[in-house]
This record gives structure tokens, sequence and C-alpha cells, in this order.
């Protein structure tokens, strides 16, 4: 128990949390630039073309992973703002604020793939398909969650304001997709979804390998965006000073 | 119907994307980096004299 | 001590929003130029007017709604008043609650009263205005607890209004999109008590999660 406090408080803290990142950093994009050309050699080269989407189905690799990383990185960063709002932790408010930009980058890739996928296999670049459509109203969310952080003059205040907008989006999420998939089916009866209802194991694979190479751009980027949070808030104590006069990690 | 525009089209935004989402932070870095270093410069002289 | 404080700040509120009635007024003029420019946008025609009846009207109360909220916390925050209730003990969340509820009997009750104007205008299919007022009437009372939240969050920024609604219209989205079958069902002879329970589930929801969002939303601006 004393551990895991010692542990929570060190992450806490900011020195630490910035030397320790600067650590991670390289090894995180190593290991997803690795697990990323691993998995987009298998997805686009290795793997057979699908039988009824033909070719277009290697859009998937970069569209389903981008897609689960959008809903997740949502979650983590409402978690992190939680623990920002309940237990005042610093470094948790600036990780969910540095996050909200990922997401929507995760996002934005989302909704520009599925679009690219549907034209040869819809015939149009856009329908209000339930996905498609909920992914829209997400980047809707993230971009409210970051205009609202930008636009308060004290930063700190505002990671506040927009953390809090973070959890009423979480509660908010699972009833805007449920009823914008409701909201489909009425309207398009026996539309085609996105994914497939079974993804074949020769396609699961390489899918599974990008996602997790997603994980570790998240992990290297939120920690990347923290770092230069954590300088420009700590301008002016020794330890930021020593970092940037001396140059050590 | 040809899909490989669109499957390109689509890694190269994806990249595109990333690449940009990424950079930004080291971008942003290492400005703060130079500005404070100077800053820090500066203060050292006032304190200097 | 909830009635003894809660019955003098609705009363004092209301009285307020009375003696600023012709402002008051603007969100719904602001309703009825917004659905009246549809028909000169997609043309008179009884057929098209009918089918996009729903939407128009029920969009037209979300931008309506959003319009007037801007000013919900504004006055009380700029003359003090919000911080003297903050410090004064009483329960920020149900001082929000009464603050949503003037807001609704002011700007949101008269949209379900005006509703089926719009719904002659608009050329609704007549067995949809029950439907219309129903929704609306269990639809509006979340709207302005929902919006409560975004204007809690933006009252101490300046240009808060235009971020408003980039807040509160993705928060919207269930709704609308609840309000408008029921209605679509309506028209089409179906039953739409399922639309109009879950509507209700939403503002019970609402009704009990929205004033603690917001009273937490009025500290953050105020610290």
């Amino acid at each position: 128990m004393s551990r895991a406090k010692r542990i929570f408080h060190q992450f806490g803290s900011p020195p630490w949390l910035f030397r320790f990142a600067g650590w991670l950093i390289p090894w995180l994009w190593l290991v997803c630039i690795a697990l990323g050309a691993w998995g987009l050699w298998w997805g686009l080269l290795i793997a057979p073309p699908d039988y009824l989407q033909g070719e277009s189905v290697r859009i998937m690799y970069l569209h389903v992973p981008s897609a689960w990383m959008s809903y997740s990185i949502y979650l983590l960063m409402a978690i992190f703002g939680f623990c920002a709002l309940v237990w005042h932790v610093r470094a948790a408010e600036i990780m969910a604020m540095a996050s909200a930009p990922i997401g929507a980058a995760f996002t934005l890739v989302t909704l520009v793939t599925g679009s690219l996928w549907g034209r040869p296999t819809w015939g149009t670049y856009w329908v209000w398909d339930a996905r498609l459509t909920s992914e829209l109203v997400l980047l809707f969310l993230y971009l409210g969650v970051m205009g609202l952080h930008s636009a308060f003059d004290e930063p700190r205040k505002g990671a506040r304001a927009a953390a809090l907008l973070s959890l009423v989006g979480l509660v908010n999420i699972p009833i805007i997709h449920y009823s914008v998939v409701w909201w489909n089916t009425l309207h398009q009866p026996g539309s085609v979804g996105v994914d497939g209802s079974s993804i074949h194991p020769s396609m699961l694979w390489p899918l599974l390998i990008v996602a997790l190479a997603a994980k570790f751009y998240y992990g290297a980027n939120l920690l990347s965006r923290t770092r230069v949070r954590l300088l420009e808030e700590n301008r002016h104590r020794r330890w930021a000073r020593a970092w940037v006069t001396g140059g050590i990690d | 119907m040809d899909h490989t525009p669109f499957i390109v089209g689509a890694y190269v935004t994806g990249a595109l994307v990333f690449t940009w989402c990424a950079v930004a932070p080291v971008m942003r870095m290492r400005r703060l980096r130079r500005d404070l270093a100077r800053h820090y410069r500066r203060s050292a002289r006032t304190e200097a004299i | 001590m909830s009635g003894r404080v809660l019955l003098p700040l609705l009363r004092r509120d209301l009285l307020l929003a009375y003696r600023r009635r012709t402002e008051l007024l603007l969100p719904l003029v602001f309703l009825l130029v917004v659905v009246s420019l549809f028909p000169l946008g997609v043309g008179p025609g009884p057929q098209v007017l009918a089918r996009i009846a729903v939407g128009v009207i029920w969009i037209a109360a979300l931008l309506a709604t959003v319009v007037s909220l801007d000013g919900l916390f504004r006055s009380d925050f700029e003359d003090g008043s919000l911080e003297q209730v903050a410090v004064s003990g009483h329960s920020l969340a149900r001082v929000a609650l009464v603050k949503a509820l003037v807001h609704w009997l002011v700007a949101g009750l008269p949209i379900v009263l005006l509703s089926p104007l719009l719904a002659i205008w608009m050329n609704l299919p007549e067995g949809g205005l029950g439907a219309l007022v129903a929704s609306l009437a269990l639809g509006t009372p979340t709207l302005s607890l929902l919006g409560a939240i975004g204007a809690a969050l933006t009252v101490s920024l300046n240009r808060g209004g235009q971020l408003l609604s980039l807040l509160v219209f993705p928060l919207y989205v269930p709704i609308l999109i609840l309000a408008t079958s029921a209605v679509s069902s309506a028209t089409d002879s179906l039953p739409y008590n399922g639309q109009l329970g879950l509507l209700a589930a939403g503002l019970v929801a609402a009704l009990t999660l929205a004033p603690m969002a917001i009273a937490a939303a009025l500290k953050l601006s105020l610290e």
C-alpha cells in the first residue's frame, strides 16, 4: 500500500515525471514504429484481399485501429480529468489536456479513411452511417474540449473546466452512440457496416498489431506533450533551469 | 474500379496527420527550450550586474 | 433550508426575467425567424415542408435554446451575486436546478406553447401535433439542464457564446433523434410512447445529474 502510494506521488512529481518521460519516449517510439511497420507490412502485402470488398479492405488496417483509439483516448482523457478534478493531481490535468489533440487526430483519420473506404465500396464519400456519424459527433466533443481549454487565459483553470466537460461528454457518449445507431436503423434499413460482422483471422492479426502500435504512438505522443507543459509550468524551478542550461536529461 | 488511389490516399492522410501530431510537441519543446535558455541567460546577466 | 431560500430565489429570478422581457423575447423571435426561413429556402411546396417540418421545428428550438443560454449566469456572475450564493453555504446544485428551471420557464415553455403555430407554418401532418408538443414539453427541460452546464463552464469567458454552441450541440444529439422520431412515428400513425418514455427517462437523468455538473462548473468558474 505505502509503496503504491509512493509511486502515485512520485508520478505526480513534475521533475520525476519529466525525467521518466524523457527516458521512456524513445523506447515507446521504437516499439511503435516496429509494430506499425510489421502490422502494416502484413496487412498491406501479405494478407489476402477481401472477397467482397476487394483491395479496399486494406484501408481497414488504418481505419479500425484509429476508431478504437478515438474512443479509448476519450475514456482515458476523462479518467485523467476525473483524477485532476477530484485529487487535484497536476500531472493528470496536463495529461488530460495532452490527450485531446491526439484523440482528435485519431478521430479525424477515422473519418477520412472511412469516407475514402466508402467511395469504392458504397460509391460515395459520405454516408450518414451510424459509425461515421457518431465519430463525427465524437470529433465535435474533442473540439469542444480543446476549444474550452484554450479559451481561458489561465491554462490551469481552462484545463479543469475542459476536464469537467470531458466527464459530461463521457456520460453522454454511450447515449449518443446508441441513439445514432438506432436512428440509423430507422432511416436506412439494411445498411452496410464499415467492418463486416466476422473478421477473418488473416485480417485479425495485422489489425491487432497495428492497434497495439497505435497505443504506443499515443503513449509516446502523450508523454512528449506532457513534457512540454511540465517545462512551461515549472520554468521557475531549479530543475527546469538545470535541464535547459545543462542539457542533462 | 481501381482501389489503389483510395488506399494510397487513406495511408497518406493518416501519415500526414499522425506525423504532424507527433512532430508538433517536439517543435514546441525545441522552441520553448531555446526561449527559456535565452531567458535564463538574460536573468543571470542582470543578477550579475 | 431549501424551500425558504430557493423559493425567494425562484421569485427573484422570475421577476428579473419579467423586467427584462424584451430581451427574453428575442430568442423566441429568433425561433420564428429561423423557421420562417425554411419555406423561403426550400420552397413553399406543402409536401416538402411536411417532410422536413419536425426536423426544422426541433432544430430551431435547439438554436433558440442555445441563444438564450448565454445570459443564464452572466449577470449574476458579473454583479457578484453568484459568488455570494456560493459562499453562503447553500447547496449550489439546488441553486443550479432553480436557475435551469427559470431558464426553462422563460425560454423553453414559450417554445412548447408556440409549437402549434410553427406546426401550421411548416404544414406538419395533423397526427403529429400532439407528439410534437409532448416531445417539446419533455425535451426542452433537458435542453435547459444540459445547456446550463455549458453556460456555467463558459460564464467567466468574454466570448463564451460562440464556444457554448460547440460544447452543447453534441450533447443534444440524442434528444433531437428521439424527439423527431417520436413525431415521425405519430404522423405515420405508429405508436410513439417508447420515444416519449426515453425522453422522459433522459429528463429524469438530467434532473438528477446535471445540477451537480452545473454546480461543479460554477465552482470552477468562480475560482
